[in-house]
This record gives C-alpha cells, structure tokens and sequence, in this order.
C-alpha cells in the first residue's frame, strides 16, 4: 500500500537502510530490500499525491491546461523541492561568436558552452512521472568503449554481468518488447529469453518506413554504408502479455490508485508528460506493492549525509533532512535520522549534489564531473503527398528505430546514434499541430508585428492541416555522449534556492566526438528522407538573429553545418563507477569506495550510456547493488564468532 | 433480451436438463448487458470537467458488468453452449428487467441525475432488501435467477456426471489475457469449482459479498471495492462509505462532489424515428444510426471473441472507445426537436439495432477479422484494417 | 443546466456556430459535439470585448452572405477571425499580431491561454488528420498501426458543410497545393520550448535538399 508519513514519525526509529529519493531507483531498491525483511525509510524530496485518483487526475488536467506541454507541464513548481524544467533555457539574439547562446533561468546555474537542456522532476515516482518509457538494454560493446574504439571510459563489469539483473527489472517495470529482434542486435543474449508482454505494436509510420529495409545508407562521417532495418522498441508500456514469459503467466499492473485501469496501453500518445491511464510503468506502481517494512516520507528535502565519528572507519551515520508542508513556502523544519546505510537514489545531479555538499566520497575528484546526456537531434518531413497521410500523433512516442548506426567501428570517427522514428509528428521540434493551425491561418502576426495579409479558413484550413499534419516525420537521433571530466556539476556558495540549499551549477558542453555524430546523424537523416520521397524541412539555422536552443555548427572535410540538439533527461555519470577508488566514486556494486555503507545509485554510477535509454541499465544496477546491500547488512547483524552448540555456551 | 424475456413468462424453475441450463445461461448474458446502455447513458451524460467521482464510480461498474457477460459466456461454453450475440441480446427501452418481480419499473435511458440514480439503485438493489414475495410466484430477483441456475448446475452434474456437463473446449474460454481492465479478473471457466467461481462472482459484485457492502474482488488479490449498489448510493446521497459502515447504514465517510447540473439533460425516449423527422434540420439523425451501426459491430465482435476466437475482442475494444466519443458527441448537441431543444434537451443515443445494421456489421467485422492477426498467443496485430474502419478510429 | 426551462443553447450560440462553420470546415453537429459554444462565445467576447465583437460579428455575417469570406474582412477582423478559428482547433486563445492587439484596445495580456482543461481536449485540428487529442480520447491497444484514412478532398469537405463558392483564403489568390506547400503556412523549430504554438515562427523558404549542407 502506497501510505506516507510525516517527519516526526518517520524519525521515530532507527532504520535499517535510509533511501534518499523516491523515483525509480530509490522505490525498487526499496521494495527489495524491504521484502528481505530490513527496516527501510524512504525520503521524498517532492511531494505526493499522484498515487491517489483524483491528484492524478489533477496532473493530468494541470498538463491539459498548459500552453507549452514540456515534460514537467503535469506538475507544478515547487518553492522548497524546486526542480529544472526546459522552459527555464532562453536563446540570445544575436550572440557575439564564441558567446554563450543560450541563458538558464532556473533551478540551475549553467556556465557551460552549451546549455544541459533537460529536466528533472522532484515529485513522489521522480523524473519517470513523466518520462516515456523506452527501455532497450546496452549493447555488449558499450561497455568497453575505451578498449574497442579509443574513447569514453569502460566499466568494471560487463554486459554478461547484467544479463539476469535486466531480465529481473524487467519483470519488475513490466517490459513489452521483441526479444528475437534485441538477440538479433546483440543486447539480449540468452537464447530462450522472452519479455513479460509481447511487443508494443508498431506504428504505421513504422511500417511506411520498414520500406526502406535493406536499403543502404551512406554516414559519410563513419565512411561506411549501412543497410536499414527497423526493429521494434522494448517499452515499459502494457501490452499483451507473453504466454511463454517464464516463470508465467505475466499480469499487466493496474493505474495506482484507481483498480482495473491501464492494463493495455491504449494510444493516448502523451506518455511524456503524462499517461491518463497508467499503462506507462512508473515507481508509484513499486510503491504500491511496497511491504510494511519500508516506510515513505514525502515533503522531506535531505540536505547532508552525515559522517560517523572517527573510529567508524568511514561509514555514514545517516541523514540530514527539511521537512516542508507547503510546496510553494521554503518553510521548513530540520531533522537526522540515522540508519545502517544510506543509499542515493536522488537523480544524478542531485546525487553529486549531495556528496559534494556533505564533502564525502570525492578523494578521487570525480564527484559531479563526467556528466553525460542523450544530446538528440531532431529531423523533422513531410512525406510524399502521392502515398497519403502516415498517420502521426497516434500511440506511444516511438515504437521502433533504426539501430545499425549503433554499433561497430564507425565509433571511432564518430558517436553512435540510435535514430528514433516519432509517432508523433512534429510536435517536439515546431510545437505541432497546434502551430500548423497558427502559420495555416497565419495568427500572431509577422515578424514586424503587422497583421498577415495571407492565411487558410474553413474547409481549406481543414484540407491543408490534414495534409500538412497528417505526413508529418519526425526522426529524433539519440547520440552517445562519453564521459568528459569537463563537463560537471559544481557548488557556488552565492546560488542557492530558497530554502537555502546550494543550487548545482553545471558546466555542460559537447566534445568533437559527440559534435561528429550530430553531424553524422543529421546527415543520415536527411539521406533517409530522401530515400522515403519526403520532403526535409529540417533547418537548426538561427532565424532573424534567434539560435534555437543547442545550436552549434560542426565543421567535416570542410563542410560547416548548423546544428542543434535538445537533452533527453538521461543525466548520468556524476558518481562514476570503476575499478579503482583513485579514479571512480563508487565500486561495481555502487557503494561509495570511502564510505562502505554509503550508496549513490542512478544513472550517475554510470561509466557509459551507450545509445540506450539509461533507466533500464540503471534499475539493473539497482537491483544488484539491493542485494550486496542485503549481503553487507546480513553480514554486519551477525555475531562475529558464533561458537558450535555443544561448545559451553548456556542457554537463555 | 428475446430469451431472457421468454424465459421470464415461462415462470419460476430450476433447469433440468443441459439445453435448459444453456438457456438460461443466454439468458442470463441478455440481462447482463441490458444494464450497459443504462449506465452509459448516465455516465456519458456528464459533463466535462464535472462529477469525475461519479463518472469513475458508474464507470466501474460498467466494466463489471461487462465482466459478467464475459463470465456468463465463459460459463455457458463450459457446458457445451454457444453463447449469442445478435439482436436477441438488444433491449428496447424502456425495458423491463426480467427475473426481477412485477414490482420493478421499466427501465429507460437517463441522463446523470437523481432519477437516474434511483433507477440504478433499483436494478441493483441486494436480496436482502427486497421483500420476498409468496412462494410459487414468478421470479422476484437477478439473486434468485441466479441461485436456480446454480441450483441447475450442481444438479445435473450430480446426475449426468461432471464431464458430461463441462463439455466445452478451453479454446472458447476468455482468459485475462485477451479481456482487461475489468473490474475482478476474468477466468476460464473449466469445472464446476470455477463455474459456482463465476457465479458468485457476477452476483456478490452487485450484491456485496454476504451482507456487507464490499465485492469479492479480494477474491483475485485487488483491493477490495464497494458492491454495485453502494457504489451507487454514494452518489446518489453525495457522500462516500466509512470502512465500518453496514449495508443498511447510510453512507458515513467524507462528502463526494456531486453537481446535478453537470449534465446534459436528454429525452431518453427519443428514437431514430424521431430525430429523422427533423434530418433536413440536424446531423443528429445521421449521427444517431451511425452510432447504433458500431453499436452492432461491437456486438458482432463480442459475439466471434465468445465463439472460440478469444482475441477478436481486441478490434472490440476500439470500437468500445468509438462509441464512447460518439456518445458524448450526441449528448453535446441540442435535441432535433426544437421544442424539446427550447426546454433544454440534448440529444442521445438510442441503443436501437435494425437486421439491416446487423447485416453490415457482419460484413465489416468478417473483413476485419480476416485482415487483422489475431491469433491466441501472438501479438495482437491490426495494422491489415482497412483505413475506412480507421476512420472511426479518429 | 436541468433545469427545463432554459433552451438547451441560446440563440447567440447557435448563431455563433452557424457562421463559425465557414470559419472552422467543420460542421454544426461537431461544432457543437465540443460542448464548448457557449464557453468559447464567452471567451471571445471577453478577449475582444463585447462591443469590438459585435461589430466583427457583423462584418463577418456580412462577408458570408455577400460571398466575400475572409478576404472581405478589414485586417484587424481578419486576426479576429483567425483567432476564432484557432480556438476551435486548439481550445487555446491565441497571441495576436500587436497591430491587432492594439488596434482593438484590448485589455486582457497579449498571450496564449488554454481555456480550459476539457478544451484542449475538444480541440478540432486532430480531427483534420483522423487523431485524436495528446492525453485524451485514446483509441484503443494496436489501433496505431492502422493505415489513416486519406485526405478528404476539398470538393466533398464544401459539398458536407454546404458551402458553395465562397472563397476560404486571404492574400492567396488560389488553393494550396499540397504537393508543393509554402514554407510561411508551416511551422519551423520553436527556438525554446516556451514559445506558446502560436508564437512559432513559420519555416523558412521550402528547402531543397542540397540546402542541408549550410
Ligand atoms: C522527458 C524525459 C523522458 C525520459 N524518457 C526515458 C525513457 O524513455 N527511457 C529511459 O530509460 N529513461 C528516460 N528518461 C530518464 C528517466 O526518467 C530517469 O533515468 C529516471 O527516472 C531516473 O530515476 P532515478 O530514480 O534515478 O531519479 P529520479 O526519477 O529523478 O528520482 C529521484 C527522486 O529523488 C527525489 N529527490 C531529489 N533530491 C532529493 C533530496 N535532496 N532529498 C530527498 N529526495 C530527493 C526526487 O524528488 C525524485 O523523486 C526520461 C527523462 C525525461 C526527463
Ligand atoms: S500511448 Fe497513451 S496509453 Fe499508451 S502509454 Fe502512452 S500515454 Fe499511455
């Protein structure tokens, strides 16, 4: 049962395992443990009410309600937990060259070259309230970049480690997806493996692009032709489930809060922000299915972890936190509580937050650099007036992509890429279709502010939005972006939010690697469109005067092109993982190397993020760092020496 | 509801033989889904961004009513049945609830209102608040209905012996995996374990489980849920259920936001026949036979989905979704009737089904069902629909 | 609402669907299937205010019944009737062009608002290309992977809506070919993401492929 506590209960007791954040690596990590049989708390920086019917109905009409539907459009702002969101990121008009083209007005301070162009959300179930779900597994390779291809940096462990932990998160998420085509990449390897549920449909954009199979397409960048194939997305999304999933039968999970709901997914197509009907997995689910061994505390901000005293040997005492009653107030209370182990669970940026406020872990200097993303390049088209419309804006943001530009030695010209093909249209790079309506009419005025002469009405309007709505493509290119020791999360004494907390400053820009594979990536893209007939209508050029967002140019054998990318939400890297306590943060199992019962789990353990959607590999992680936790704990409980029965000792 | 009805006027018995039982097992489907377009009526009528308590309250039990004709058709392929869904199933409303005693008045489409309400609460109104009539009358309540059938049941499988009664292949039966967001779990019925399963689950979801005011729901590991009737009366008086309430206590718990006034009034006696007099004036003519043509394609695909090709209920729920836009579509115009308009009428759906419609319907859903890949295990496949039908799904 | 002796919709607003059928290319029975007439009556009034419409209500019923259309109308009624026309399609009120803004006196912040939650949802630019609203009205599991129907073709649309000749276009002196579709009637990148739809700046020239190397 979902239920939340207030924070004088909650430090009524001494727990077992304090997590700090209730997303998707703090619930399921949770959930774990606390099915062991350990005392768990969970600290929620955010506040709850999702987890009831009527408050999800209220994110979901506060997202109706809103002019710009961005990721965190369900939820409102917060004072005391306050959190990152895309509208905080402005452009600047006629930049200087060699300036900074962008301004960040919100939660974080940026300082970088390019903007960090993504949000977090600090609400009970975190970023995957809204996030969409898309949970393919990283490649073997993209483990080991570093060895194979001479960049980035490799893991302590290896694909072949991971295998059982992904099979088991995606028992616990709920994946629907393909498995013969994710063995046929490379990322699935056992043999006899099936998802839970049978794989999402695919759209019918995807069966108009499938045309394209076995097609050749030059990268220019990797010198190398690649013959396209569309294969199905694994997506924590209900489907069907799978007769031969092992151990069966497998039962879609219902909407948190309202039972016999969203067991199918049912083509809402707004995963992001938000799931009217729940069929997108989020933690909530995990925390419904919590044991009365885990307790949950919302509105309750943890500032510092705290250091046991000097003959601890390093280890953690606990916790420092602000408990809050109204969001939109820094009014708050402090308290400590104390645990066994603490375990970050608070989001990669947080999660360096944290570690360098409290000034532990960080003998290595690794806490907060290495901060990574999916910079994605969007490419937008109209497709060939004579074969009709393709059907956009209709199930799940993307169902399938095209993968071979994932894999191989390409990688050391330049980034792989992943090429998402969108259900949903132009909506993500002009704000379609609402915007067709506004230039078809030609509302709003031109750029001097005078009324438009020209503009469609009535039953012209409707034939030409059918048309120029009903063909829209839109390919969304993931790119891999390695780790970069440049590229960090800093505190500043002087930036800090309202309730006082150090606000993180971050340093973000794009290495020539990354900037090759944006470039590759545009290219394919438009050589794609072109195979399908479609018209490009890509153009990331600033117009009169104004930079889009991430706009940079990129310079190949002598040509120059404009560029842009938007961020993905997959910040990782910021308590990097390896093998060695000189260079990484924490260890293979996530625990910190200073701290022997302190945790920083997430995306921002990770070395690498390949061309995958992180949170899978993450809940992996998670699940595997649960049980060496549980070993730790097991270990710490019991009696150094216990002697044979029969050896003298009396019973009580 | 034609076996239903004739059922009724034959009066009281407990099936004897196994064509008797399957009869009343068909029956049983009819009256399950005659209360579907009742509720829908009531709930479709709202208002947006009004009564969502009350919208997701009737809302549930509309899937448990839809439940229950899954149950009642797994049921009646156990025993060597063939459950059908044609235009015996429809109703004319207002309808007579059968089974149900003389007392009960007819039952016809209401918007969502206090009236409304009350007829709800009527339909499902729990044995033990119904006054027994004399012994050797006619039938006085679903409850009862349902006892002679399971009385039935367990009779001729004492008699002809337990496999000669359960006769039907697992192939026909529904199974969670092709029938969802229903309230409870659907399962195949293979024996009579699972068959006086199915029973109890149809009855005590309306009724309460053994005098009180919670379902069996907890029966399938989900949170317990209020029976239909109580479900009801919280709307009805406003205020919700105290967990320690009994069921003839009235609702104890917090208040629930309930505006009579959002609602779209209808005149739930209109007809086709009726809005046709005014088709050169409104589309409401046009939309309405449209509205009952997929009416019919619904049916039809239940009607294959309970004849051994579970999987055809996936082309079934679009349809379900089609008519639910359609419906509230139709709610939102003014009636045809100009002085039906001028005192505030809407218009509304009018569950009416001609043979003509059911012809095309069949036609349709045939094309559909041998274009799309539907086969039990697979995944579910529609993309060889053809775009015409696509339309509807817009 | 029940109460019976108040029409079902008043004489206003079935005026106001009427006329807003030329406006919109959709029909009296789905204009009104929105439930929102009265509500978006309500808002324009409000937005232009109520003397400033009636004048472009009058304008507007005159251009229709001249067989003028949108072209007949003064600039500042054209945005107005754009702006109408965009809170059928959207459930939104749009930023107008500042010389409207001003020239019409208006109160209320030059700025994108969506009415109101079951707006957006009753928004009509989805039913031009067969969808169904982002986050309402889903279709059903596996219906995505449906061919979409085609494009209605202008002749039909007219014939449906009973519109005859009148022409539905300013500053175009003919239809839009859709195979070969100006760039200033389609949206370019939003810049940022708070740019409101209506405030997206229109693509720039049609590309031609070669363009992509900058
Ligand atoms: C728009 C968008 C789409 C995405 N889509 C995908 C996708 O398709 N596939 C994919 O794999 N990934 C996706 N992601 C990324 C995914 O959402 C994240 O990887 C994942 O949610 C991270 O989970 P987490 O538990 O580590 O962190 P979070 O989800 O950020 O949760 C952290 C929790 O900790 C709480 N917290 C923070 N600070 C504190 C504090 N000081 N004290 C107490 N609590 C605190 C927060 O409130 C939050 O609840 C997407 C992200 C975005 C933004
Ligand atoms: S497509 Fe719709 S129903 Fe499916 S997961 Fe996304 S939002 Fe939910």
């Amino acid at each position: 049962m979902t239920g939340t506590v207030g924070a004088d209960e909650a430090v009524r007791r001494r727990y077992d395992v304090v997590v700090v954040g209730g997303g998707w690596a703090g619930s399921l990590l949770a959930k774990d443990l606390g099915e062991r049989g350990w005392q768990v708390l969970v600290l929620e920086a955010g506040n709850g009410g999702a987890e009831t019917w009527p408050g999800y109905l209220d994110s979901l009409s506060t997202f109706y309600s809103a002019v710009a539907k961005v990721p965190n459009s369900g939820y409102r702002r917060s004072v005391a937990a306050p959190f990152p969101d895309v509208l905080d990121l402005a452009p600047v008009r006629d930049p200087e060259p060699g300036e900074r083209e962008y301004t960040a007005n919100g939660y974080f301070v940026q300082n970088g070259r390019l903007p960090y162009g993504t949000d977090y959300l600090r609400e009970l179930g975190g970023a995957a309230m809204h996030w969409l779900g898309a949970v393919p597994r990283m490649h073997p390779e993209d483990f080991a970049t570093n060895e194979r291809f001479g960049y980035g940096r490799d893991w302590p462990i290896t694909a072949a480690d991971l295998q059982p932990w992904y099979a088991r998160a995606e028992f616990e998420i709920g994946v629907a997806g393909d498995a013969q085509g994710q063995r046929e990449l490379g990322v699935v390897t056992d043999p006899d493996y099936v998802f839970p549920m049978h794989q999402i449909p695919a759209s019918w954009i995807d069966r108009y692009c499938t045309g394209l199979d076995g097609t050749p397409i030059l990268d220019e960048v990797a010198d190398e032709q690649y013959p396209l194939k569309v294969h199905s997305l694994p997506q924590a999304r209900n489907s069907t489930p799978n007769p031969d999933y092992r151990p069966g039968p497998y039962r879609p999970s219902s909407a948190v809060g309202l039972p016999n709901y969203g067991e199918r997914c049912v083509g809402n197509a707004s995963c992001v922000p938000i799931c009217p009907v729940q069929a997108k997995s989020h933690p909530l689910r995990q925390q419904a299915r919590f044991p009365r061994t885990v307790t949950t505390a919302t509105r309750c901000v943890v500032t510092r972890v705290r250091l046991a005293g000097p003959t601890m040997g390093g280890r953690v005492s606990g916790v420092e936190f602000r408990a809050y009653t109204d969001p939109a107030s820094p009014v708050g209370r402090s308290y400590v509580v104390e645990a066994g182990v603490v375990v970050l669970a608070a989001h990669a940026i947080e999660n360096a937050r944290l570690l360098l406020f409290s000034g532990l872990a960080n003998g290595s200097d690794q806490v907060g650099r290495n901060l990574m993303d999916h910079p994605t390049v969007l490419n937008w088209a109209l497709a060939d007036e004579r074969r009709g419309p393709v059907g956009p804006f209709r199930g799940p943001g993307h169902t399938s992509g095209w993968e071979v530009f994932r894999f191989g030695e390409g990688r050391r010209r330049r980034a792989p890429f992943r090429i998402e093909i969108g259900n949903w249209g132009w909506g993500w790079a002009t704000g379609a279709p609402m915007s067709n309506v506004a230039t078809a009419l030609g509302v709003g005025g031109d750029r001097q502010g005078e009324i438009r002469p020209d503009g469609v009405f009535g039953p012209e309007l409707r034939r030409l939005l059918g048309s120029t709505i009903g063909r829209q493509l839109q390919l969304q290119i993931a790119v891999e972006q390695s780790a970069n020791p440049g590229n960090r999360v800093t505190l500043d004494r002087r930036h800090r939010d309202a309730t006082g907390n150090l606000r993180p400053v971050l340093t973000y820009d794009l290495d020539p690697h990354t900037r090759s594979g944006v470039y590759a990536a545009r290219l394919v893209a438009a050589r794609i469109f072109q195979r399908l007939d479609a018209t490009d209508w890509t153009n990331h050029a600033p117009r009169d005067g104004v930079p889009p967002l991430g706009h940079f140019t990129h310079t190949v054998d002598g040509t120059t092109l404009d560029l842009a990318y938007s961020g993905a939400g997959h910040g990782a890297g910021t308590h990097v993982m390896g093998s060695s306590p000189r260079d990484s943060v924490v260890d293979a199992f996530q625990r910190t190397w200073e701290h022997p019962n302190l945790y920083a789990v997430g995306c921002g353990s990770m070395p690498s993020i390949g061309t995958s959607n992180p949170t899978l590999t993450m809940l992996a992680l998670a699940l595997r760092s649960a049980e060496q936790i549980h070993q730790d704990l097991v270990l710490d409980r019991r009696p150094a020496d216990v002697r044979p029965a029969d050896e003298a000792e009396v019973p009580a | 509801m034609r076996t239903a009805l004739a059922l009724e006027k034959a009066g009281f018995a407990v099936p004897d033989t196994l064509e008797k039982l399957r009869t009343c097992l068909q029956a049983a489907l009819e009256v399950e889904h005659l209360t579907i377009p009742v509720y829908l009526t009531g709930m479709y009528t709202i208002r947006a961004g009004t009564n969502s308590a009350a919208f997701y309250g009737i809302r549930a039990v509309v899937m448990e009513e839809m439940l229950h004709m899954t149950l009642v058709a797994n049921l009646l392929n156990a025993v060597g049945g063939a459950p059908v869904v044609d235009s015996r199933v429809v109703a004319e409303y207002p309808a007579r609830l059968p089974f149900s005693g003389e007392s009960v008045p007819s039952i016809g489409l209401q918007h969502f209102s206090p009236a409304a309400l009350k007829t709800f609460l009527r339909i499902e109104q729990p044995r033990s608040m119904t006054p027994p009539t004399a012994p050797g009358g006619g039938w006085t309540s679903i409850g009862q209905f349902y006892d002679a059938v399971r009385e039935g049941l367990e009779h001729l499988v004492r008699t002809l012996g337990h496999d000669r009664v359960f006769t039907g292949g697992p192939e026909r039966q529904i199974g969670p995996e092709d029938f969802y967001n229903s309230g409870g779990e659907v399962f195949p019925v293979e024996d009579l374990a699972g068959a006086l399963l199915a029973i109890e689950t149809v009855t005590e979801q309306g009724e309460g489980v053994h005098d009180t005011i919670w379902n069996s729901n907890e029966t399938f590991g989900e949170e317990r849920e209020l029976a239909h009737w109580f479900r009801f009366n919280e709307i009805f008086t406003g205020r919700s259920y105290g967990p320690h309430d009994r069921p003839r206590d009235r609702p104890s718990g917090p208040l629930i936001d309930v505006d009579w006034d959002g609602a779209h009034p209808i005149h739930g006696d209109s007809k086709v026949a009726d809005y046709r007099v005014y088709e050169r004036t409104s589309a409401v003519y046009q939309q309405a036979v449209a509205f009952n043509s997929r009416y019919a394609v619904l049916l039809r695909y239940l009607d294959s989905a309970f004849n051994g090709h579970p999987r055809h209920l996936a082309p079934a729920v679009p349809t379900m979704l089609e008519l639910r836009d359609r419906a509230a579509q139709l709610y939102r115009n003014p009636h045809p009737d100009p002085a039906l308009a001028a005192r505030g009428c809407f218009a509304s759906a009018t569950f009416e089904i001609t043979d003509p419609q059911f012809d095309a319907a069949d036609a349709e859903v045939a094309r559909n069902l041998a274009a799309a890949s539907l086969r039990t295990g697979e995944p579910v496949d529609l993309a060889g629909l053809a775009s015409d039908s696509a339309e509807a799904f817009a | 609402m029940s109460d019976p002796t108040s029409p079902a919709v008043t004489a206003d607003v079935q005026d106001f669907v009427e006329l807003c059928v030329p406006l919109t290319g959709f029909s009296e029975f789905d204009l009104y299937a929105t439930g929102m007439a009265e509500r978006y009556l309500e808002t324009v009034r409000q937005q232009v205010g109520p003397d400033r419409f009636a004048e472009f209500w009058a304008a507007w019923t005159a251009a229709v019944a001249d067989g003028g259309g949108p072209q007949s109308l003064s600039p500042v009624h054209l945005e107005v009737a754009r702006a109408v026309t965009y809170l059928w399609h959207t459930g939104a009120w749009p930023r107008l062009a500042p010389a409207a803004h001003a020239a019409l006196r208006r109160q209320p912040a030059n700025e994108e608002f969506v009415v109101a939650p079951e707006a957006y949802v009753e928004g009509l630019v989805w039913r031009t290309f067969h969808g169904h609203p982002g986050g309402a009205k889903p279709p059903g599991f596996g219906t995505w992977s449906v061919q979409p129907p085609p494009q209605s073709d202008i002749l039909s649309l007219r014939q449906d809506l009973g519109l005859g000749e009148l022409p539905f276009r300013a500053g175009l002196t003919a239809e839009v070919a859709l195979d070969a579709v100006p760039g200033h009637l389609l949206p370019g990148l939003r810049a940022a993401r708070y740019v409101p739809p209506s405030a997206v700046p229109t693509a720039a020239e049609r590309p031609d492929t070669s363009r992509e190397r900058a």
